[in-house]
């Protein structure tokens, strides 16, 4: 277990003329578990190789518990790590598979065997054990996978490479549950890389997101869902992702078109002009009664445990998440209700404040 | 509804014409000539099986039949683990890359009758370099002694054809995916356990097809000993193949030779099949996968 | 327009892929539901004609296209990965079952249906390019917008957005709903996440181990599932099941607190929604537990909890809150969101009576 530093790493697969990976600089705690999430080709899986030294970074030092690791092989550094798809050796039992690890770095057998039990019965493979992985399915393969990357107790880190992409939808929940247990017991530094959020959030003590090889925050799940930093979060997280409006700011009001919505509210006066207001769908909801900011709804979607509503706002689609009691129908005229503490703020992407709804009648 | 499509059936057409031509009439021309006794085209009498009867108990044809077996064993078990090796050492991207597919392949587009005249000169005790060298370290003269002989065939057959076996194994090698490596390295594997445990699996395809390949051509060698020692010294070098022509063309007793062909060409099948068989024991096991 | 499955039947070495399947498909999207290898890539391979079926027949039209060889049948195949010709441009790729079609196809048609459906698909700009140079999703709605091309009567989509990050899956989700949910063809579409069942909003097949279970709306298979199945296949996350005899508070337990709904023993199926920290009235059903971990969306938070007998139960609520590993807790039930289940056959014995 180890807390791991990068120091100004970045990283070109094109001598340097683009940055799959923009140099940056960050600690992540000894113990954490942490996301790295962002769509592909985020530089996501850079960094994870960079860190498990399959990749050598074009720039920067990697440290593991202040040791710079930077030209240490990946062998040397004692990390685990596990792939997208399963990775088997063909020729191994499943039992063979899960104990090679520790084989390679001569573990007791007793040792052995008692940690290959505890880990095939984490992942239900007990009753495979003696059986070659290639007569498995492939989720069950990518389980072995998995196992072999967990099955090492003295690594500085855990590093996983999306692994949950050929596992089955209902057994991804367990999975998921499972593992997050282990991590709750064992403490290990686990790096996860996912285009996922539902399995970054859940998943993650601190969730960076990544975006075109830059790192665009990084937070709790709460931080990333309540307070996006940036559009991009505000986008990327959450499902479907925050609606965003032109609106202008004027003497500290807020007004989308010619309707007035609040005062804008953020650590520095926000100047006049254009701005952008973002509203997760969650914290927006819809009235027929009063006034506000005219919209038409155009589509009803009924997802069983709740309603989402799209609706033509003033520029673009609108979304509201409504319980399943809301009685809109399509083609209906409504207005939008901001939610007072919820209602952002962007200018050039960035959050910049808040609306607030104080002393404004809606 | 339309009915079934069979106009595909003419496309194979030229197919089996060429293959008829090309294999099946010289074969059945052999199978004719087997059962006759050929004195002279315009005379030959039925003999049936009697050819046959005669090769399985001659001492001659069976020892030459084990000479060929032995070497292509010892073929084998020089050209497999030594193609594996280069191959393994081969760089593997670059110019560098291309450079050695280059230089490794140069024996194979060399003519045959070209390889055995250079190692014939070469290897000679009065006149080659290598001949004379080895001549005054260890007294080598192929001429007259039937190990320097069977050595020196060998030797040309490896040199020769490993290459191919270095080919298809760095092809095999290239096709491994990246992940196979990076995951060996994260479980902290050694060179031998990553060749062990994730190159010979993914070999496993690759290198029964150069075994099969290798075992049939070095089984059935003719021009390097035809050339270099002529089936000698006394009758070291003498494999099934030059023994034949001799029969064949030598002697022109058409209906042995005749047997004689269509009896190697059933051990060739047997042996090939054998070897597949044991090869691809495994590859049926896993068809019986559970889904 | 129509497509019809005529008890379906495949068997291979003994194993039963399909089993007596029949349905009809209007023009519009039908959706396929079913976890991993439930049968619906089997069963799109044999609606396109690629394995033939042990027995059963499959109408296209009201016309028998049993004996109709697949090049002959106006099917179109997406598959979950992206298959591009590497070696042609966009333009061409799409173009490219246009140029073999017979009757021929003029020029002119051709170039104004691949600029049609690249409008359509949004990758008009890319045409020049070759699939190489482009995204996964850029590269998938080549490959959707190729089997469009066609105009064939069937179009089978074997989960085609799985490969897909999740966002544009989202995206892309939209507007193939868009695109396809007035058209004149048949849309097959599969799919292991009932949420696209869902938002397609239309014809939904659920399967299990190579059987139809249930056929009908989605929505309605979300709210009045037949069996266990078809409730596993439209939740997610997944759907709660513990036994009856589950003590709920004090001596009472779950049996008899539903006993006006059922009398007898049998499995109660919740979703994780509809549990609640609070109790909301003397409607809820409180049961009791240990936390075990909990998980953290930002917007909403999943826990999971242990209860007697080892079973497990995971509730979701908006909002986060700390939690003690191992701590005892009582979460209460919606009484009006259970589903009951027999324990034998799993066959539902009652549902809620609103979508919950």
């Amino acid at each position: 277990m180890a807390e791991i530093r990068l120091e100004n790493v970045g990283h070109s697969y094109d001598d340097g003329a683009t940055f799959a990976l923009k140099p940056i600089t960050l600690t992540w705690e000894d113990g954490n578990a942490i996301a790295l999430l962002g769509p592909s080709g985020c530089g996501k899986t850079t960094l994870l190789n960079i860190i498990s030294g399959l990749l050598t970074p074009s720039t920067g030092r990697v440290f593991f518990d202040g040791v710079d690791i930077t030209d240490l092989d990946t062998a040397k550094r004692n990390v685990a790590q596990v792939f997208q798809f399963p990775v088997l050796y063909d020729t191994m039992t499943v039992r063979e598979n899960l104990s090679f690890p520790l084989k390679n770095r001569n573990v007791a057998k007793d040792v052995i065997s008692a940690r290959i039990d505890e880990i095939a019965e984490l992942l239900g493979l007990t009753k495979y054990l003696d059986i070659r992985p290639q007569k498995l399915r492939s989720d069950l393969q990518q389980l072995v996978s998995l196992g072999r990357g967990l099955v090492r107790r003295d690594v500085p880190a855990i590093l996983f490479d999306e692994p949950l992409t050929v596992i089955d939808q209902n057994f991804k929940w367990t999975l998921r549950g499972r593992l997050k247990e282990m991590h709750n017991s064992t403490r290990h530094t686990l790096v996860y890389v996912t285009h996922d959020q539902t399995e970054a959030l859940t998943f993650a003590d601190k969730v960076v997101v990544l975006n075109q090889g830059e790192i665009v925050q990084t937070g709790t799940a709460s931080d990333l869902f309540l307070a996006p930093q940036d559009e991009f979060v505000g986008f990327f997280i959450g499902s479907p992702g925050m609606n965003f409006m032109d609106a202008s700011v004027s003497n500290g009001d807020v007004s989308i078109g010619s309707t007035l919505i609040g005062s804008a509210d953020g650590d520095r006066p926000i100047a006049n002009g254009d701005i952008r207001v973002g509203i997760r769908p969650e914290f927006l909801s819809l009235s027929s009664q009063g006034t506000g900011t005219d919209v038409k709804i155009n589509r009803i979607e009924h997802r069983g445990g709740y309603k989402l509503i799209h609706a033509d706002g003033p520029n673009g689609n609108v979304v509201a998440k409504l319980a399943n009691d809301a009685s809109f129908v399509a083609g209906e005229k409504a207005h939008l209700i901001f939610h007072p503490e919820r209602t952002y703020l962007f200018r050039d992407s960035k959050l910049c404040g808040s609306v607030s709804t104080k002393g404004v009648k809606q | 509804m339309k009915t079934r499509n069979n106009k595909a059936w003419f496309l194979v057409l030229p197919v089996i014409l060429v293959v008829a031509f090309t294999a099946l009439l010289p074969l059945m021309t052999v199978a004719n000539y087997a059962i006759q006794d050929v004195f002279n085209p315009q005379s030959r009498i039925f003999v049936g099986m009697k050819w046959f009867y005669q090769i399985t108990n001659d001492q001659l044809i069976i020892s030459a039949f084990k000479r060929s077996f032995q070497f292509s064993i010892q073929a084998l078990l020089i050209q497999i683990p030594l193609g594996i090796a280069i191959a393994r050492i081969m760089p593997k991207s670059g110019w560098r890359a291309s450079a050695a597919l280059v230089a490794v392949s140069v024996p194979l587009i060399i003519p045959w009758n070209v390889i055995g005249s250079t190692w014939l000169i070469f290897s000679r005790s009065d006149i080659g370099l290598g001949g004379f060298l080895l001549n005054k370290l260890f007294n080598f003269d192929f001429t007259s002694d039937p190990k320097d002989g069977w050595g020196l065939i060998l030797t040309v057959d490896v040199w020769h054809w490993t290459p191919l076996v270095v080919l298809l194994v760095y092809a095999g090698l290239r096709s491994i995916p990246q992940a196979y490596y990076q995951a060996a390295a994260i479980d902290g594997a050694s060179s031998f356990a990553i060749f062990r445990y994730v190159e010979l699996p993914k070999l496993r395809r690759v290198l029964l097809i150069a075994v099969l390949l290798r075992f049939m051509d070095s089984f059935m060698i003719y021009t390097e000993p035809f050339v270099i020692t002529g089936g000698g010294p006394g009758d070291a070098t003498t494999f099934a193949s030059i023994l034949l022509t001799n029969i064949a063309v030598g002697q022109f007793d058409v209906g042995r030779a005749g047997a004689y062909s269509l009896i190697f060409f059933i051990v060739i099948q047997i042996m090939s099949f054998l070897f597949y068989t044991v090869l691809t024991l495994q590859d049926r096991e896993e068809v019986t996968k559970t889904k | 327009m129509s497509l019809a499955a005529q008890n379906l039947t495949l068997i291979n070495n003994g194993e039963v892929f399909l089993e007596d399947i029949s349905f009809t498909a209007k023009p519009g999207i039908t959706v396929l539901v079913g976890p991993t290898l439930s049968g619906k890539t089997t069963l799109m391979r044999v609606l396109a004609g690629l394995i033939k079926p042990d027995a059963g027949s499959i109408t296209v039209n009201g016309i028998d296209v049993g004996k109709t060889s697949v090049k002959d049948r106006s099917v179109s195949f997406v598959y979950q990965q992206f298959i591009n010709y590497p070696s042609l441009s966009v333009y061409d790729n799409i173009a490219s079952p246009l140029r073999v079609h017979q009757p021929r196809i003029s020029k002119e048609e051709i170039a104004d249906r691949v600029t049609e459906v690249a409008k359509m698909l949004r990758i008009s700009e890319l045409l020049d390019r070759k699939p190489s140079a482009l995204s996964g999703g850029q590269q998938q709605r080549v490959a959707i917008a190729r089997s469009l091309a066609r105009k064939s009567d069937v179009v089978l989509l074997d989960e085609p957005l799985a490969n897909l990050d999740f966002k544009l899956r989202e995206q892309l989700r939209d507007e193939l709903q868009r695109i396809f949910s007035d058209a004149s063809m048949m849309v097959i579409y599969s799919t292991a996440e009932p949420l696209e069942a869902l938002d397609m909003a239309s014809h939904t097949i659920v399967m299990n181990e190579g059987r139809v279970q249930q056929d009908g709306l989605a929505l309605e298979m979300y709210s009045t599932p037949k069996n266990i199945p078809v409730a596993q296949a439209m939740s997610d996350p997944p759907l709660n099941l513990i036994s009856s005899s589950t003590t709920s508070s004090g001596s009472e337990s779950l049996g008899s607190a539903l006993k006006d709904r059922f009398n007898g023993p049998f499995t109660v199926g919740i979703r994780p929604h509809n549990i609640a920290l609070q109790s909301k009235g003397a409607n809820d059903i409180p049961i009791s537990g240990k936390v075990r971990i909990a998980e953290n969306t930002g917007g909403s938070t999943y826990l999971h909890l242990d209860l007697v007998d080892s079973q497990k139960l995971v509730l979701e609520f908006d909002g986060s809150q700390r939690f003690d590993f191992g701590s005892a807790i009582t979460v209460y039930l919606d009484r009006s969101a259970v589903f009951g289940f027999d324990s034998d056959s799993g066959n539902t014995l009652f549902s809620p009576s609103a979508v919950r």
